[in-house]
């Protein structure tokens, strides 16, 4: 019992046969088993029809023939709710779909589109005049196989005006069975394939443009996140254009075989680099060690995933990408929101983009549910919403490039302004050395010193020789300290009572150092009481013949405590005494660095002056090692003048 | 010859004295020596002096601003120092002579020559140092266009018109002046690069008339000398009749 609707004859103008088609439709179509409700009706005034009521028939081992279709009883009708399509998950099952199309209007030649491309097969069968048609298109086929080169599949329905046709489908896919059915007019399908190819160029062109930057980006500025997220971005733009069918049409037309395995394996592609972008961007090996094992667990899913897709059934890599998608999104959002917490600003874009992508999926599988009505919105969310998060993930790796820069030349510019500041106070206290050394050795000390040995000798020769000896001790101590960072305040108290003798002879005056406290442990560095006794004798004691200097030591608390008074005045006003004293707060910086405090000031009731140092006890400075090592040698060097040379 | 030691150190005084009286024998007059600025100061205000010893590092003080009040004195000045660094300094000061310390006594001898004999030219000198009220003030040399002589001190006329008194005398400013400031007249110094022609008057008198206009008396055993001085110093000064 075939069903075929036999060649109607009649006038073409439609008033004519409006009415007696009717009846002539309902007579045959009642001969149908099933009362068949699914049924177009194609008028003047519309050039475009969504095929939304139609029956259906489940075919679960595919083994029916076409004929054995139409003969079976298990035909039910289908409706759809909310404007969808057919949506039929994904089933192993052949699902035959079947409609009337009456053609009411003027033209002859129509469209049928099938609007999912990832459809494997589908066959379109009609009987007219000419006898059964049949077409078939899917992309397990190549593609130049199609009846209408598109990436949608489209066949031509030629529909006499006035008469009415029975269109069969026969749907087989591995994948989802969604049957987004339209018949239109070639113009209406022209239209919209214009304004669909103007959305795709859009589209695109956005990933493009986001692609090419950040690639240039990457060699610019060599941070691997530019890589990872082109990587990324363009592996989501391949995903994208082998879903509208633009990938098997224009890349690999010849090559079902990998149109077929397409999708999971860039799926795993793609989302291997987006884990790899977002592990990059919120320095999750810092952030987290479980996320960070996590995201590496899921990039190895996804290696694997790409490889499994070229051996194992598409139903099943479709489902495990399915999967993993849904764990990546859910791990990217916890590590996005972990960073923002913590305070990393760039995170902030990242987890307002991601954002943005979910919401785009959630609403196009909510349409997909039919939770959601289908509106220009919801149809391209996904397209949308990853438009919006590729450009805000973009904008995201711009901050992040400048916090980083920003905190990078803040460590840098600290350790440098830190290194700076040492090699300065190195430096100066070098340069204060050499300048005190050569204050001491050239001009004022040695010379005037010689001078007043030169004069000695005609007057007291004796006393000449004591200077001379009194000054090669003072010399040979002087060249000896001077060059390390600390000596024992041993050595320093020697150097003193060295210079009070010379300067004593020097002005004919006696000059003593009273010392009141343990020397033990304690370390100073070079000249520093020296250049007090210096100033002291200049400023204070000039012309009186006899000058007592006071060393007091104390050790309390880890500080040691060192008291210079004299019984004269001492200012600092002359050039030299300023001199002196910056000597003392440079060399006390670099060995005690911010640990120390030097005071200079008036005696108040008795006349005189007072210096207080403080400092750190000897061992904990930095300098300690250098000074022990060499203490030795200059122990052995002073330790051996005549001891008849003291006065 | 009375002198003056300003250094503070009691050895060191004892020395020079010791030393100025070996070299000078019966030159010298009398020797004080001043233990500090204000005793020096003191001194030289009560007490005239022709030579002042000076050690610049007295008590740590600053030489220099010493040196400028020091200078501008009638007295020459030598400088006894240890700090040979600013040696060069103290001469564009317009002291006579600067001598380092430790003092060896031929330098010493070599410096105090200059006073007498004016022997080698103070060619360094670039202040001339006058007192004032509030202090003493450095005149550099290249405004002296010349010296003129008054009765206790020296007049310096300037390029800008301006004059200046300074306490030296003639023959003092010769020992430090540079080269080319010539002695023409027993009351004149000038500078000879001022001079623009020579010219003979009526009774044999000679005189320097200078780029400012101004004419000086040229004394009459040195004219000779002078005009091939100043000749040989550049092509020469035509000299030109004198009006009769």
């Amino acid at each position: 019992m075939s069903a075929f609707f036999r060649r109607r004859r009649g006038h073409r103008r439609w008033c004519h046969a409006h009415g007696a088609l009717a009846i002539l439709v309902a007579l045959s179509l009642n001969l149908l088993p099933g009362f068949l409700e699914a049924r177009v009706v194609l008028d003047e005034g519309q050039q475009a029809y969504d095929v939304l009521s139609l029956d259906i028939l489940e075919d679960p081992q595919g083994a029916l023939s076409r004929e054995g279709a139409m003969a079976s009883e298990a035909w039910h009708p289908y409706a759809s709710r909310l404007g969808l399509p057919p949506n039929f998950g994904f089933s192993r099952s052949v699902y035959w779909v079947r409609m009337a199309v009456e053609n009411r209007s003027a033209r002859a030649d129509w469209l049928l589109q099938v609007t999912y491309p990832s459809l494997d097969r589908i066959d379109l069968y009609m009987m007219d005049s000419a006898g059964l048609t049949q077409s078939t298109a899917g992309d397990s086929l190549p593609f130049y196989q199609r009846p209408v080169l598109h990436q949608s599949f489209l066949f031509r329905v030629r529909i006499p005006p006035g008469e009415a046709r029975m269109l069969l489908l026969r749907f087989q896919t591995e994948g989802s069975h969604q049957y987004p059915i339209r018949i239109l007019s070639q113009e209406a399908f022209w239209h919209a394939d214009r304004l669909a190819s103007l959305a795709h160029g859009v589209y695109f062109g956005i990933i493009l443009i986001l692609g090419v930057y950040n690639l240039v980006l990457f060699f610019m500025v060599w941070d691997r996140s530019f890589l990872y997220y082109f990587l990324y971005i363009t592996g989501f733009g391949l995903i994208l254009l082998i879903l509208d069918g633009l990938a098997f049409e224009w890349l690999w037309p010849t090559f079902p075989w990998w149109q077929n395995r397409s999708l999971p394996f860039t799926i795993g592609w793609s989302f291997f680099w987006s884990l790899a972008f977002a592990s990059k961007f919120l320095n999750t090996g810092h952030l987290s060690v479980p996320l960070h094992r996590m995201m590496r667990l899921l990039m190895g899913g996804m290696v694997l995933l790409a490889a499994s897709s070229l051996v194992i059934p598409y139903f099943w890599s479709i489902h495990a990408s399915a999967v993993l998608v849904i764990s990546f999104s859910i791990v990217v959002l916890i590590a996005s929101l972990h960073s923002v917490s913590r305070g990393f600003r760039p995170a902030r874009y990242f987890l307002f983009a991601w954002g943005t992508l979910l919401i785009g999926v959630a609403v196009y599988s909510l349409k997909g549910l039919g939770v959601l009505p289908p509106h220009f919105l919801t149809d391209y969310s996904l397209q949308i919403g990853s438009a919006v998060e590729m450009s805000l993930l973009s904008l995201g790796l711009g901050d992040r490039m400048q916090t980083l820069q920003v905190d990078r030349e803040r460590a840098l510019g600290a350790a440098s302004e830190s290194r700076r500041l040492f090699q300065e106070a190195e430096l100066r206290s070098s340069r204060l050395e050499l300048e005190l050394l050569k204050k001491n050795i050239e001009p004022h000390f040695l010379m005037n010193t010689l001078n007043a040995t030169l004069f000695l000798l005609q007057e007291d020769p004796a006393t000449a020789a004591a200077l001379l000896g009194s000054l090669a001790a003072e010399l040979r101590i002087l060249l000896n300290v001077s060059g390390r960072p600390l000596i024992s305040i041993e050595e320093e108290v020697e150097l003193c009572r060295r210079h009070l003798i010379v300067m004593g002879m020097r002005h004919e005056a006696r000059y003593e150092m009273e010392l009141s406290g343990s020397m033990e442990g304690i370390k100073v560095p070079p000249l520093i009481l020296h250049t007090l006794i210096e100033n002291g004798i200049t400023h204070g004691l000039q012309h009186r013949g006899f000058g007592v200097f006071r060393l007091q030591l104390r050790q309390t608390d880890g500080m040691v405590e060192i008291d210079l008074e004299n019984d004269g005045m001492s200012g600092s006003s002359s050039r030299e005494g300023g001199l002196g004293f910056r000597y003392i707060s440079a060399r006390l910086e670099e060995a005690y660095p911010g640990r120390w405090t030097f005071r200079s000031e008036p005696l108040p009731l008795k006349r005189g002056w007072k210096n207080r140092i403080v400092i750190p006890e000897g061992s904990v400075s930095r300098a300690g090692g250098a000074a022990s090592k060499q203490e030795g040698s200059g122990r052995n060097a002073w330790n051996i003048e005549p001891k008849e040379h003291d006065v | 010859m009375r002198v003056l030691i300003v250094e503070d150190e009691a050895v060191a005084a004892r020395g020079l004295e010791r030393m100025v009286r070996d070299i000078l024998e019966r030159r010298v007059q009398s020797v004080r020596i001043e233990r500090s600025l204000e005793g020096a100061r003191a001194h030289l205000t009560d007490q005239p002096v022709d030579l002042v010893l000076l050690d610049l590092n007295l008590n740590g003080q600053d030489g220099f601003s010493i040196l400028q009040e020091f200078v501008a004195g009638v007295f020459h000045t030598i400088v006894v120092s240890a700090n040979t660094g600013r040696a060069l300094e103290a001469f564009e000061y317009g002291v006579l002579d600067f001598v380092p310390k430790p003092v060896m006594k031929d330098r010493m001898q070599r410096a105090l020559m200059r006073m007498q004999n004016g022997g080698e030219r103070g060619g360094l000198t670039k202040f001339l140092s006058v007192r004032r009220e509030e202090g003493a003030v450095l005149i550099p040399i290249d405004k002296l266009v010349f010296v003129e002589g008054a009765d206790n001190d020296v007049i310096l006329h300037l390029s800008d018109g301006r004059t200046e008194r300074h306490r030296k005398t003639l023959d003092a400013l010769e020992k430090i002046l540079p080269a080319k400031f010539l002695r023409i007249h027993r009351s004149y110094i000038v500078d000879l690069e001022q001079i623009d022609h020579f010219r003979v008057r009526a009774g044999g008198r000679h005189e320097a008339v200078l780029r400012s206009g101004d004419v000086l008396p040229v004394g009459r055993s040195r004219y000779g000398e002078i005009r091939a001085m100043v000749a040989d110093a550049r092509s020469g000064a035509a000299e030109r009749p004198a009006e009769i």
